[in-house]
C-alpha cells in the first residue's frame, strides 16, 4: 500500500452570503500518484485546489482540515498562521491555467525564478541564477539564457507555462497541483506540456493533483479520478474502470467527451 | 517607459523641468553674482545686459536670486513629496494588504487628516515652529500630504492582491512582506507616480505661498515666494521683480503637471 501524503477531511467553502461552494469534501492523495479531479465548469475544482492550502480570498469562509505528511492543519487557522502556510507552500506547488497572468509583469523571469532559491532556500544569487538556468533547460525552454532576462509579456503561452513548471519544480515539491494547465494552449503544445509534467513526475517522484474537464486527458494521465459536481464529490474510481460506471453524471461527461471525439 | 518618452505631453513637461532644474543646479556657472550681495548703488535697476533680469530694492541681482531660490523651491517640492509618498505607500499598502481592523484604523486616520484644510494646518504648524528651518518646512509639507498617495495605493493593492501572480507568489511560500514589496507595490507604482508629480507642483506652490506670507524661507536666503514678497512693496516701479519669479513658479507647476498628465496617459495605453 502506498503512503498517503495528503488527506483532506470535510472541506467546506462558503461565500459571505453562506452559500456553499464546496461541501463535505474528503480526499486522499498517495505519494507518487496522479489523481485527477474532473467536473464541469463551476463545479468547484479550482476553488478546491486553492482551498487545500488556504489560498482563497479572505471573503470566502473556509472549513475543514488537511493532514499533510501526518501533520494536521486546520484550514481556517492556516490562513492566519503564516509560518505553517509558508511551510506548506514550500512543499506543495501550483501551476495554473492562463500561466502568463501568474507571472509578475514588472519583473523578468530571472528575478522571479531566483526568488524561490534566494528567499526560501537561502542560496546566493549566482548559484540561484545557475539553478534557474538549469531548470529552464530542464523544462525544455530554448535559449534559456536569453529567456532568463525576458519579461512575461515576451513569452508565448507555452513558454510561460514551462516557466511556471520550472518555478514549481524549484521548490522540490512533494505534491504538484496542476489546475487545468493546458486549457489555454493549442493541442500540440498541450501534449508537450502534459508529457513534460509526466516526465518530471517520474523523475522527481512527486504526486500530482491534476484538475481538468477533459476526460480523455484524465485517462491518459492518471490512475485515479474524482468527480466533482456542484461542490460535492459524486464519484471516485480507477481510470481503467471508468467505462463501467453507473453514475449518470460521469456517464454524461463520458458521452460528451466521446461525442466531441467523433466530431473531430 | 518607451511609451513615456514618445508622449509629447510628458516630453514637454520633462524638458521644462529639466531646464529649470539644470539652470538652478548649475547656477554658479550661469551667473557670477552672489544672490545675497547687497549693492545699494545698483538698487532697482531694470533688466539690462549687466543684470539680465534687473536688480531688487537692495541691489541684488534678480537672476542670481531666482536661480539660487529655485534650488530651495525645487528641493522643498522634491523632499516633501518624497516624505509624503514614503508614508503614504507604507500606510496604504499595510491597510490594503492586511485589511480588517488594521485597514479600518488607517483609513479612518486618513479621513481624520483629510478633514483639516491642509494649507491652514500647515500654516499653524509652521507658526508653531516659530522660525522654521528649511528641513522643518519640508517635513511639515510632507507630513500633511501623505493621505492621497495612501488612499491611492490602498485601492490599487485591494485589486492587485486578488490578481493571479500574487496568488502564485504566495503559493511559492514567499513571506507576505516579500510579496508586498516585490510583487504588489511595483505594480501599483504608476498611479502613485502620477499623484507624486502633481503633488510636487502643489508642494512648490505651498512653499511659495508660505514664503510669500513671510512664514517660509527666511531672508536673506532667497526663495521664489519671498522674492515675490519683497516685490509686492514696489509693484509699480519694479515690474521685473514680480513677473520673473511669478513666471518661474508658473512654469515649474506647468511642467510638473504636464509630466503627471503624460505619465497618466501612457499608463492607459
Amino acid at each position: 500500500m502506498k503512503e498517503e501524503i495528503l488527506s483532506a477531511k470535510n472541506i467546506e467553502v462558503l461565500t459571505a452570503a453562506k452559500k456553499f461552494i464546496l461541501k463535505g469534501i474528503n480526499l486522499q492523495i498517495f505519494s507518487g500518484e496522479v489523481l485527477s479531479l474532473a467536473g464541469e465548469s463551476g463545479s468547484g475544482k479550482s476553488t478546491l485546489a486553492l482551498a487545500l492550502t488556504g489560498l482563497l480570498p479572505a471573503s470566502l469562509k473556509l472549513g475543514g482540515e488537511i493532514i499533510w505528511q501526518k501533520r494536521r492543519f486546520d484550514l481556517a487557522a492556516l490562513r492566519k498562521d503564516t509560518l505553517s502556510s509558508r511551510m506548506l507552500h514550500g512543499q506543495i506547488s501550483y501551476i495554473f491555467q492562463e500561466p502568463s497572468s501568474f507571472l509578475n509583469p514588472t519583473l523578468n523571469i530571472a528575478a522571479q525564478l531566483t526568488e524561490v532559491f534566494i528567499y526560501n532556500q537561502k542560496k546566493a544569487y549566482p548559484q540561484a541564477l545557475d539553478l534557474s538556468r538549469g531548470l529552464l533547460e530542464l523544462v525544455g525552454i530554448k535559449e534559456a539564457e536569453k529567456k532568463l532576462y525576458s519579461f512575461p509579456h515576451q513569452l508565448s503561452g507555452g513558454e510561460a507555462q514551462r516557466v511556471m513548471i520550472a518555478m514549481a519544480l524549484a521548490q522540490r515539491p512533494k505534491l504538484l497541483i496542476a489546475d487545468e494547465p493546458t486549457s489555454n494552449l493549442d493541442v500540440t503544445i498541450e501534449m508537450e506540456i502534459l508529457s513534460l509534467i509526466k516526465n518530471m513526475q517520474q523523475r522527481f517522484g512527486f504526486a500530482v493533483l491534476f484538475i481538468t474537464h477533459d476526460l480523455s486527458l484524465v485517462r491518459y494521465f492518471s490512475q485515479r479520478v474524482v468527480f466533482l459536481k456542484a461542490g460535492r464529490i459524486v464519484e471516485e474510481s480507477d481510470t481503467a474502470h471508468l467505462k463501467d460506471t453507473a453514475n449518470p453524471y460521469v456517464q454524461s461527461l463520458l458521452e460528451a467527451a466521446e461525442a466531441l471525439q467523433d466530431y473531430e | 517607459m518607451k511609451h513615456l518618452f514618445r508622449n509629447p505631453i510628458f516630453l514637454s513637461g520633462f524638458f521644462i523641468i529639466f531646464f529649470i532644474a539644470f539652470v538652478c543646479v548649475f547656477a554658479p556657472f550661469i551667473t557670477s553674482y552672489n544672490p545675497n550681495a547687497i549693492n545699494l548703488k545698483e538698487a532697482l535697476l531694470s533688466p539690462s545686459s549687466r543684470h539680465l533680469l534687473g536688480t531688487d530694492t537692495l541691489g541684488r541681482d534678480l537672476l542670481a536670486r531666482l536661480l539660487y531660490g529655485g534650488r530651495v523651491s525645487l528641493a522643498v517640492g522634491f523632499v516633501a513629496v518624497g516624505i509624503s509618498v514614503l508614508i503614504g505607500v507604507a500606510l496604504g499598502s499595510i491597510a490594503g494588504f492586511y485589511g480588517g481592523v488594521i485597514d479600518e484604523i488607517i483609513s479612518r486616520f486618513i479621513d481624520i487628516m483629510l478633514c483639516f484644510p491642509s494649507f491652514f494646518l500647515i500654516l499653524s504648524l509652521v507658526a508653531l515652529a516659530r522660525h522654521p528651518s528649511l528641513y522643518i518646512i519640508m517635513a511639515i509639507i510632507g507630513f500633511t500630504s501623505w493621505m492621497s498617495p495612501a488612499r491611492l495605493i490602498r485601492a490599487e493593492i485591494l485589486s492587485l492582491r486578488q490578481r493571479n501572480f500574487v496568488i502564485a507568489a504566495l503559493s511559492c511560500g514567499l513571506s507576505q512582506r516579500r510579496v508586498i514589496m516585490r510583487h504588489i507595490i511595483p505594480n501599483a507604482w504608476g498611479p502613485v507616480m502620477v499623484n507624486a508629480t502633481l503633488s510636487m507642483a502643489v508642494a512648490v506652490l505651498i512653499e511659495s505661498s508660505l514664503s510669500f506670507l513671510g512664514l517660509g524661507v527666511q531672508p536673506p536666503q532667497a526663495s521664489w515666494g519671498n522674492i515675490l514678497l519683497e516685490a509686492k512693496e514696489c509693484l509699480g516701479v519694479g515690474w521685473w521683480m514680480s513677473v520673473f519669479p511669478g513666471l518661474a513658479i508658473f512654469f515649474t507647476v506647468l511642467g510638473l503637471n504636464l509630466i503627471g498628465e503624460g505619465i497618466r496617459e501612457s499608463l492607459h495605453k
